[in-house]
């Protein structure tokens, strides 16, 4: 892809979704408001600058212009990020991505504790962490801590999950003293 | 004067009552703890701590996350000096005096400069804020609904200006915070905006779970792209310990003193001119009106000094407005606004009539944590530093673990935590493609109140947008929001004719040498 292009990428995008946005506010009712701005005015403004704004990214980003070169804040001093990372492991971010999304995904299936286990376990050992003994205790004590303090403690309803692992969360809770 | 002094006498016997102590000794510890870690920002340690806070009361949460906030500003210099590893942005300039002093064998005197450095700006930031808040108060009592909208107006403008590298993007940033705000049934008319017929987006969509989603999981994602790769540890000098200067050295910068608290104050005032900013100003006034300005960068103490004082120096004056006009003016004032905002109070200048024995609490508990995370810093930062030694991907588990559990405790719902993902992906798309995330934040928290100060504006003067330039008060507020707005393109002009002279000024010197 050219790199101006490739530039001008995020601005597209952004100026696609503010235009199909502002369809969306156009039917945002406005009953009686009269003389008076209605429900749709902000949305409608904020859009309206936003897709302007995309305008002038894109034109930017095609007329060769990056300001979003590292600058020093004062002169006289380096900048703050000055290097460009090495090495990116975009599949490590994809595997990161799927794992979050289960998480959430199981939350309720699971229950608290096994879904939270779980999803540690695997986050660390994608985050290239090798000495699974020190994972796994990490990782249990994490989730029954955790599910301690906020059940306990904070008082907040978990999810412990569907049958049958709604055993495992049953048996904790009663270990606690969780009611 | 008297009263002051008297309801900050008052303040500190708050301080040593009921929990709010122990809330303030957790605050220092973990926000220092936060601000060692590499993998771990200030901010967003501030962030997955608040969901803690939902069982405490008001003025405990808030003392908690002030500590916290304040001992963050100090921790991460210990980590820049001496492992060469800043722990929060704030800290790069510290790199630069800081490292090469504690290469030279003199770690601990390093140590003892910034020490010294953030009891001085910790200090002098709470008398400001202490000194400044009742009379901006009392100002801010005078404010109508277009005096707020162009305060509120200000603030974006100088998040966009300051808070990062491209005037466009971060201008997008904010458009799209400003319209997540809008999402949710609309207050005055009770019309869906945005709903798209899913029930729970009628309550409209917390920016607990945007700062959560956005700081935390996509901060975590960034780092999980990078492999986790943090440096490894290379201390330079076998022993922590810290050594104090002695007066007469100390007297010998007072002028870096007074100076590098003046910019930090400043920075802490002007919304979005956070700690970073603040202590990299410091750094280039120091490099353009010190003393020892050609020295700079080889290990002198006016290098770790004046970053240091400036950025502890921030806090009073992030405070200031956040007191008294309810509008943060920086990522981890906004999430202690987030937190008055979780237990009913909206904090403005009718909270010092209403409330003053809490906010005099929280001036005593800024005071006593400046003391606080010097002595920690002092005794017993050998034992915290050891936290380097946790490998990333552990506590990156841990902070996608506090990032659910802090959005799902608010509103008990699934979705909260789909949405958290969301905005987690966003804020790694954000920062992959160098969109700031402070002003999308803020534009979520003042967004409806920018809304709803504009539409009062609009019934009330009849639809007459000139009243936001012919009030006195609004009228000033707005030319500066203005002016923030022209600064970036008026740096970069200056930028570049710098760059020009100095383009000249080498084909000269290599006309010369041939």
């Amino acid at each position: 892809m050219p790199a101006k292009l490739r530039d001008s990428l995020p601005y597209w995008v952004t100026l696609a979704v503010s235009a199909y946005l502002y369809s969306v506010a156009m039917d945002i009712a406005a009953p009686g408001t009269g003389d008076q701005l209605g429900p749709d005015f902000w949305p409608k403004a904020t859009l309206i600058l936003m897709m302007a704004t995309c305008v002038a990214g894109i034109l930017k980003a095609m007329a060769g212009s990056r300001d979003h070169s590292p600058l020093p804040l004062i002169e006289g001093t380096p900048a703050a990020d000055e290097h460009e990372p090495s090495q990116r492991y975009p599949w490590l971010l994809l595997v990161g991505v799927v794992l979050c999304l289960a998480y959430v995904l199981l939350f309720e299936t699971l229950g608290f504790f096994l879904d939270t286990f779980l999803f540690m376990l695997a986050f660390i050992l994608v985050g290239r962490y090798r000495r699974i003994g020190i994972a796994i205790a990490t990782c249990l004590a994490g989730s029954l801590v955790f599910m301690f303090v906020f059940m306990k403690i904070v008082y907040v309803a978990l999810p412990i999950g569907a049958p049958p692992f709604s055993h495992v969360s049953l048996l904790l809770m009663r270990l606690f003293g969780i009611r | 004067m008297l009263d002051v002094l008297s309801n900050l006498g008052t303040g500190f016997v708050h301080v040593f009552s009921g929990y709010h102590f122990i809330a303030l000794l957790v605050g220092l510890v973990v926000g220092m703890l936060v601000a060692v870690l590499p993998g771990l920002t200030l901010v967003m340690g501030v962030v997955l701590a608040l969901p803690f806070t939902y069982g405490m009361d008001l003025t405990t949460s808030i003392i908690l996350l002030t500590a916290m906030y304040i001992s963050g500003t100090y921790g991460g210099a210990f980590t820049s000096i001496l492992f060469h590893i800043p722990g929060e942005p704030i800290d790069v300039p510290l790199l630069w005096d800081g490292f090469p002093m504690a290469r030279r064998g003199e770690p601990a005197k390093a140590l003892g400069w910034t020490l010294f450095a953030a009891l001085t700006g910790g200090l002098i930031t709470c008398i400001v804020a202490v000194s400044l808040a009742v009379p901006f108060a009392q100002f801010a009592l005078r404010f109508d609904s277009p005096e707020y909208f162009a305060v509120v107006l200000f603030g974006f403008t100088s998040v966009v200006a300051l808070g990062g590298e491209s005037l466009v993007n971060a201008l997008i940033s904010l458009f799209v915070g400003v319209l997540l705000a809008t999402v949710g049934v609309d207050a005055v008319w009770g019309v869906d905006r945005f709903t798209f017929d899913v029930p729970i987006l009628r309550d409209g969509i917390e920016y607990l779970t945007v700062m959560v989603g956005a700081y935390g999981v996509g901060e975590v994602l960034s780092r999980l792209e990078l492999g986790f790769a943090t440096s490894p540890l290379q201390a330079a000098g076998g022993k922590i310990e810290t050594q104090v200067p002695a007066p007469r050295e100390l007297w010998q910068l007072r002028s870096t003193f007074g100076r590098s608290s003046l910019v930090g104050v400043l920075c802490g005032i002007v919304p979005g001119a956070g700690a970073t900013i603040a202590s990299f100003v410091a750094y280039g006034v120091e490099s353009q009106y010190g003393k020892r300005r050609k020295e700079l960068g080889s290990g002198i103490p006016e290098g770790i000094v004046a970053p240091q004082v400036a950025s502890t120096a921030t806090v009073g004056g992030h405070m200031v407005p956040l007191l008294t006009l309810g509008i943060p003016g920086s990522g981890a004032t906004a999430v202690i606004l987030g937190a008055f905002l979780l237990h009913g109070l909206q904090p403005g200048p009718l909270v010092f009539q209403k409330e003053s024995e809490m906010v005099y609490a929280i001036f005593a508990s800024m005071f006593l944590s400046v003391i606080g995370m010097c002595l920690l810093g002092f005794f017993a930062i050998k034992l915290l530093i050891k936290v380097l030694y946790l490998p990333e991907s552990i506590t990156a588990a841990f902070v996608i673990l506090f990032c659910v559990i802090g959005a799902y405790s608010a509103r008990n719902t699934i979705t909260d935590l789909w949405l958290i993902m969301i905005f987690g992906v966003l804020g790694y798309l954000f920062e992959r493609f160098r969109f700031p995330i402070a002003p999308m934040v803020l534009g979520v928290i003042l967004g409806p109140l920018a809304e709803q100060a504009f539409m009062t504006s609009m019934i009330s003067f009849q639809n007459d947008w000139t009243i936001f330039f012919t009030r006195p008060v609004s009228g000033t507020v707005m030319l500066l929001s203005v002016l923030a707005l022209a600064f970036p393109a008026v740096q970069q002009l200056y930028r570049r004719r710098a760059a020009r002279k100095l383009r000249e000024l080498g084909a000269d010197a290599d006309a010369k040498a041939t």
